[in-house]
């Protein structure tokens, strides 16, 4: 409804404005800790998950409007992290440039593997795409099982980034790519992917060539992972591969989960589902002294929350919040009949 | 493919040759053979299992006949080959269908689901639809603007924005009809459109489906077990039984055959 946007309710519900005020409270939270606020760690943890969140919009829309479940997200997200330090560490130049070959091998890769594993759907996909993700894993640990980035080399623009710059640029980047996504979603290519999804047969007759659909989600979500791998590197900047969990099937699962947790088919459910299997350990939990003598009970947590949605709420954290807003719908409109009768009633 | 006999008369619409399809041993459709006119409903009816719905899939080319040719005028006048065209390409020519079971989007509204119709008509790329660029988003305002005229002649425009999984099966029905309207098409196919719905609203159908053709000015093609509905709508049909050819004429001329009585009720004695 984009005629009558005069009255502030309708404002707020316009997705830019959306993304913009809650990219604002994330700067927010940055800025109170630069002033000591909040901790700084809890600052840091809370970059962290939106790295995670930016791959995970990617598989939003490959999982949930395209209806393709891949577990390649983890070798892609190496593609990003390597390219940041064969450009800045080894080659020493600024950060745009690691973006753009990021964005290219990425492309190209996507193109790629996805023109040869999309002939197959379902859970033979997922294995194509986990066995593909395992095969990057290892070259890149054969090339180089440790990479570091120095900070005197990780410049954009000439200035450093040091995690705090790096936390703005994260929030810039997610912000940019949910309003990307959100266009994509409201867009026909949007409508084709949800199309293709339900029913190939209806798709096909309306003119929807499945490859060329698929291909393009693929490739999106093969994109953002590698973005989600530079920012990874740009903010923590270094990653040990043969003992870090990065590149391993629990970053594709995790991811995954997040998605199913947060409801497929919503972005802002997305981060909901990011945040609670990688934020809130990382946030909360991780402070509370129990869990630090006994960090086996963490992940734990995570489990319980994610059998507990599953079971109860097969839509997502994003089934929870349209459900409430429903009920509050309905009580307003029983509430307004009420008044009615009432009125009704007095004449 | 032959290039050679791409001619059509001045007003075939569709031109069946030929058309066969085994699946295993089975002939499905054997050796059919029908055209269609310009501005013309046509009829396909038979016995369950004759062989109608492949018949489609073969025109459609969600099967692959394994022989014969389809013929059809396109949009901009020229004559083509369909046999080994794309599934997805076929709707660009103007040739567009339903499915015998609704097949709609039950994730997408009412109108989205009726946009997808308009799919190939979508000019803007994908860089321009990502970055919502006024192009895009007067190119979707307009197609939303002509989407609610074709709901609004379906009698539909009310539902605009409902989810398409909860209407009724009639309202279904009527959104599928709907979503071949959008594409320009020069022939809609329809699979069964009035099965499951009550007599008032085959009644209604039948207006419908003579309005389609004169507000569009397209051929119509029906598969269709209602007798009354294809009586009253169709111009002309073809009867098939086992996927064989049994008879082709008007309405009256296919009532009187003997052939299709036969097919219908047994031979008798």
């Amino acid at each position: 409804m984009e005629n009558n946007t005069a009255s502030p309710k309708n404002i707020l519900k316009n997705p830019p404005v959306q993304i913009i005020l809650f990219g604002i409270v994330l700067c927010l939270i940055q800025v109170l800790s630069m002033n000591g606020v909040i901790s700084s760690s809890f600052a840091f943890a809370l970059g962290n998950t939106l790295i995670y969140a930016v791959m995970a919009i990617g598989f939003c829309l490959l999982l949930g409007y395209s209806g393709l479940a891949s577990l390649g997200t983890a070798g892609f997200i190496g593609i990003g992290t390597y390219a940041v330090y064969y450009i800045m560490q080894e080659n020493g130049y600024p950060l745009f440039l690691a973006f753009l070959v990021t964005l290219g091998i990425s492309l190209g890769l996507g193109v790629v593997v996805g023109f040869i594993s999309l002939r197959i759907e379902g859970i033979y996909l997922a294995i194509l795409t986990l066995g593909l993700s395992e095969i990057i894993r290892n070259v890149l640990m054969a090339i180089k099982p440790t990479i570091k980035l120095e900070l005197a080399n990780s410049r954009l623009f000439g200035i450093q980034m040091n995690d705090r710059v790096a936390y703005f640029l994260i929030v810039i980047i997610y912000c940019l790519l949910m309003w990307v996504t959100s266009n994509l979603i409201n867009s026909p290519t949007g409508r084709a992917m949800v199309a293709m999804k339900n029913s190939t047969s209806a798709a096909q007759a309306m003119g929807i060539s499945l490859m060329k659909f698929r291909l393009m989600a693929f490739v999106i979500a093969t994109v953002y992972a590698a973005l989600g791998g530079l920012l990874y590197m740009v903010y923590v900047r270094n990653l040990t591969t043969s003992s870090s969990l990065l590149l391993t099937l629990t970053t594709s699962l995790n991811i995954l989960g997040a998605v199913i947790i947060g409801g497929s088919k919503s972005l802002w459910g997305t981060f909901v589902g990011t945040f609670i299997i990688y934020g809130i350990q990382s946030m909360f939990l991780s402070r509370i002294p129990f869990f630090v003598k006994n960090p086996a009970f963490i992940t734990m947590v995570t489990g319980v929350l994610i059998v507990v949605v599953v079971m109860f709420f097969p839509g997502g954290i994003a089934q929870i919040a349209s459900n409430i807003s429903a009920s509050f719908k309905k009580r307003k409109l029983a509430g307004a009949a009420a008044a009615a009768e009432e009125k009704k009633g007095e004449e | 493919m032959e290039n050679t006999n791409l001619i059509l008369d001045e007003d075939e619409v569709l031109r069946v040759k030929d058309l066969s399809i085994n699946f295993g041993g089975l002939k499905a459709v054997d050796n059919l053979s029908f055209s269609i006119k310009k501005n013309q409903v046509f009829g396909l009816i038979g016995p369950n299992g004759a062989g109608k719905t492949t018949c489609f899939n073969c025109i459609t080319q969600f099967y692959r006949p394994t022989t014969g040719s389809v013929l059809f005028r396109t949009k901009n006048g020229n004559v083509e080959e369909l046999v080994g065209q794309n599934v997805h390409d076929i709707i660009k020519k103007g040739l567009v269908r339903t499915f015998q079971n609704v097949e709609l989007i039950p994730e997408l509204s009412v109108m989205e689901n009726v946009l997808l119709g308009a799919h190939v008509d979508f000019k803007s790329s994908l860089f321009a639809q990502a970055l919502k660029l006024p192009k895009a988003r007067k190119e979707e305002q307009e197609f939303r603007e002509r989407t609610m005229d074709v709901l609004e002649f379906m009698g539909i425009a009310d539902y605009a924005n409902s989810l398409c999984s909860g209407l009724p099966y009639g309202v279904r029905k009527k959104v599928e009809m709907a979503r071949t309207l959008l594409c320009d098409p020069k022939l809609i196919i329809f699979d069964e459109p009035a099965a499951g719905l009550n007599d008032v609203e085959t009644d209604e159908l039948t207006l419908h489906i003579r309005q389609i053709m004169e507000k569009y000015q397209c051929s119509i093609f029906l598969v269709e077990h209602d007798m009354g509905l294809v009586m009253n709508v169709c111009d002309r049909i073809c009867a098939i039984s086992f996927g064989k050819f049994l008879a082709e004429g008007t309405p009256a001329e296919i009532q009187k055959n003997k052939l299709v009585q036969e097919a219908y009720l047994g031979e008798e004695g």
